[in-house]
């Protein structure tokens, strides 16, 4: 059956204008709609959070990764309540699951002047104090 | 005499066919050789005096990028960067030095956005909201410019014989382009005609995390 579903998906590359696109990403409309109300100042900062907590957990529930930048949003939501800890687990997430995001996410750290708690966790542990139970279900064969 | 009316026909038939092939191609060495695999995006400058403009767009570019295989920087966490340093307007952010950036940023390449359309055009039969965009990218190291493109999305209504109908339909139109936030949803298209189509004249190529990276239709014609 997998061989079937591989040669299936082969073929469909070779075939010159097969445009299945790839999905990478959690594809909801949230993350963008919280980004533009924290650009915009339009929603109230619990608010904002609610709607990114349902971000994640619809996430989970598609099977597919939160996409590049959600983790870190949801960190600068608490870092400006004063939560630098939670923040910092964001953060730290981001650069895990982002190795890119390492060089920006450490010198936001590093700005704070608050100690990176977080750095020695690792992702399933800051997942779990998330509470983020990510289920990569279709993520993981790569 | 008839025959040769059809050849030259036929002639003319060869040469605008063959015309449309020979458009010069989009010179992607520099991408190629740049090969970024993170994205800074800073806030976009706009020409538009719609406020809503700037974070619409803004909003509206981490996720075709990242599905074209790039990392994205955060852009609500760009954006406050600079605010936290003194730098309120998209015009500002861009006198700072690109070694700067790359010093505190990180990443590879620079997307430029501006804006060259947010608005409601008032038609004589149709009320059309038209989002017109140029990207350019950069390398974040050298300053070269590996990329640019421009793409202009519309919600134009469809031609009809009905001229009654049709004055009717673009006076909701308009009051329905202005109230409901038909800028924010084109915004998202155009983003994706933008970064995410494979075809058009100069599309943005995979980046390195996508599996399709390296097989885009436009480096295999020659």
């Amino acid at each position: 059956m997998k061989k079937l579903l591989i040669y299936a998906i082969g073929a469909c590359i070779l075939l010159s204008g097969c445009a299945t696109k790839e999905i990478r990403y959690c594809h909801n409309t949230k993350y963008r709609d919280a980004m533009n109300s924290y650009l915009t100042d339009e929603a109230n900062l619990d608010e904002q959070r609610i709607k990114m907590d349902e971000y994640f957990s619809e996430c989970a529930n598609s099977g597919y990764e939160p996409a590049p930048g959600s983790y870190a949003h949801m960190g600068i939501l608490y870092s400006k309540n004063g939560n630098t800890s939670k923040a910092f687990e964001y953060f730290n997430l981001e650069k895990q699951k982002f190795p890119d995001a390492a060089h920006y996410m450490n010198f936001l750290m590093s700005q704070k002047g608050a100690k990176n708690k977080a750095a020695n966790l690792s992702t399933k542990e800051i997942q779990d104090r998330l509470n983020l139970n990510v289920q990569n279900k279709k993520n993981n064969k790569k | 005499m008839k025959n040769l009316f059809g050849y030259i026909c036929c002639a003319l038939c060869l040469l605008l066919v063959t015309g449309c092939a020979t458009t010069a191609p989009y010179d992607y060495s520099n991408l190629i050789k740049s090969n970024p695999k993170s994205i800074l995006v800073i806030m976009p400058e706009s020409t538009a005096t719609d406020v809503k403009a700037e974070p619409a767009v803004l909003s509206a570019v981490a996720q075709p990028l990242s599905e074209k295989g790039y990392y994205v920087l955060p852009v609500t966490l760009v954006n406050d960067t600079f605010r936290y340093n003194g730098i309120y307007n998209s015009h500002d952010i861009r006198q700072i030095s690109f070694g700067k950036l790359y010093e505190i940023f990180g990443a590879d390449a620079l997307l430029d956005i501006s804006i060259d359309d947010y608005s409601n055009h008032y038609q004589l039969i149709d009320s059309v909201f038209v989002v017109k965009v140029t990207a350019r990218l950069y390398d974040l190291k050298t300053g070269t410019l590996l990329w640019t493109e421009t793409k202009e999305s519309s919600n134009e209504s469809e031609s009809s014989d009905n001229l009654v109908g049709s004055l009717v339909g673009s006076l909701f139109k308009m009051a329905a382009n202005n109230l409901l936030d038909v800028g924010y949803d084109l915004a998202k298209e155009n983003a994706y005609s933008l970064y995410y189509s494979e075809y058009g004249t100069s599309p943005l190529l995979y980046g390195p995390y996508s599996k399709y990276y390296r097989t885009d239709e436009v480096l295999k014609s020659k």
